[in-house]
């Protein structure tokens, strides 16, 4: 539930009372220090709202909200050049980050939405969450799960299709406590598959037991213990 | 089944887009409350977690002095038509609704909006004939569960669709008013009581 912000309601209803010539006028507005400048959370609304259509306040106002999503973005993107391998190229990026959290912000339900509250941190999550997602579209190169092995208490590689139940050492862990403190543990978790990333993720990082991460990540309890294992198998082979 | 997904994904999204609002640097008993209140999307929030362990934040200060880009009126123009796509179904809704108070209704929604039964303003509100004062669109906005603005761009494009009486004027030329008429103009021209007035017009403080 959002909680709207009475500055921004005040913003709003000021709005309105407005003439066109008046509104396009402090729309047009780009500092955010001169007392008739439009925030981001209004102009949202406004664009929500399909405000003004005829009037061309609404091509004003996605004129004008467009490119500030796009400016936040192209600095989120130049503070975080090291996700540049996950995405195409930097240029793409950016239009493409700034696509995605457009389509965000006009999709998000209900009569105020968060982004209508807190725009900043509500576009900035947004573009973090692009983040997230491209890491599902990652190829990880030789990495695959079918390549994945362990090995065996007698030593012996077996591929992962091949473990067998019921195995409940804890040694694989002292190993990755070994590595954490070495802070490589993030980058590592980040180019694994999908599911081992979860099951080392979830049980490293947040204690949750088999059975809990089984139902979480929608596999049995001795597939989320391979998963574990292979994670911890990858880890091991780090110098 | 993908489709499924995609809207599990896009709910996924919404709760962690949230969480980091309210969170600017969350813990990881933070994270892990957020995985116990919604555990099935724990693959996505536990992803969330180790992206945002890694990325540089952004200041909203050092943000809000950059300049403004430039875009391109090709990506401006695919914006707009996003608009109109995501966001057309919610005004034709909304539309449907003021549509359908008709009768005995509007009298109801009057009475409850502040306007006492006076059927002749809520007809002209909903026409778009008349703008309406704040309070009342207010409730009204709260009625039919949309934004005010949304409702302000609804009777509006009512008030353009209006249908233009074509009449033989008796006297000078025919007026037909290309603007709403104010709601101070409106109730100063009626033929309420003076008190009556006076509460009305304290509808728009």
């Amino acid at each position: 539930m959002v909680t709207p912000d009475p500055r921004h309601e005040a913003s709003r209803d000021a709005f309105v009372q407005f003439d066109a010539a008046e509104q396009l006028r402090r729309i047009s507005i780009p500092s955010y220090q001169s007392v008739d400048y439009v925030p981001s959370e209004v102009l949202l609304s406004l664009v929500r709202a399909q405000f003004g259509e005829k009037s061309g306040i609404l091509g004003a106002a996605v004129n004008v909200l467009y490119a500030r999503v796009q400016t936040l973005v192209r600095r989120f993107l130049y503070k975080n050049a090291e996700w540049t391998p996950v995405l195409a190229s930097t240029s793409e990026a950016v239009s493409d980050v700034t696509s995605e959290v457009w389509m965000a912000l006009l999709k998000d339900e209900g009569s105020i939405t968060f982004g209508e509250v807190r725009f900043f941190p509500c576009v900035v999550a947004r573009a973090q969450d692009y983040l997230r997602k491209q890491l599902n579209e990652l190829k990880h190169g030789d990495v695959s799960l079918e390549s994945l092995t362990a090995t065996d208490i007698d030593g012996n590689e077996i591929g992962h299709l091949d473990l067998k139940e019921g195995d409940s050492q804890d040694a694989p862990e002292e190993v990755v406590d070994r590595l954490r403190r070495a802070q490589r543990l993030q980058d590592l978790l980040l180019a694994m598959p999908k599911p081992i990333r979860d099951a080392v993720h979830l049980r490293l990082e947040f204690d949750y037991t088999w059975d809990q991460i089984a139902e979480m990540i929608g596999v049995t309890s001795p597939t989320a213990q391979r998963y574990f294992r292979l994670g911890c198998e990858t880890l091991k082979k780090e110098p | 089944m993908d489709a499924q997904k995609d809207n599990g994904r896009s709910t996924a999204s919404q709760i962690i887009t949230q969480f980091l609002g309210d969170h600017a640097r969350p813990t990881k008993d933070d994270w892990k409350t957020l995985i116990n209140q919604n555990p099935w999307f724990a693959s996505d929030i536990s992803d969330a977690a180790l992206v945002n362990s890694k990325v540089v934040p952004l200041d909203e200060s050092e943000a809000k002095s950059l300049p403004a880009e430039t875009v391109s009126s090709e990506d401006i123009s695919k914006a707009l038509n996003l608009v109109h796509s995501i966001r057309g179904q919610t005004l034709t809704t909304v539309q449907a609704k003021v549509s359908g108070i008709k009768g005995p209704a509007i009298r109801a929604l009057a009475t409850e909006s502040g306007l006492d039964s006076e059927v002749s303003f809520m007809n002209d509100i909903l026409s778009g004939a008349v703008s309406a004062p704040k309070r009342v669109l207010k409730h009204l906005a709260s009625k039919f569960d949309t934004s005010v603005l949304a409702l302000v761009e609804v009777f509006q494009r009512a008030f353009e669709a209006r249908v233009v009486p074509s009449f033989k004027a008796e006297n000078g030329k025919p007026v037909v008013s290309a603007k709403q008429r104010p709601w101070a103009e409106a109730v100063n021209a009626s033929s309420l009581s003076a008190e009556k007035k006076k509460a009305f017009l304290a509808l728009d403080e």
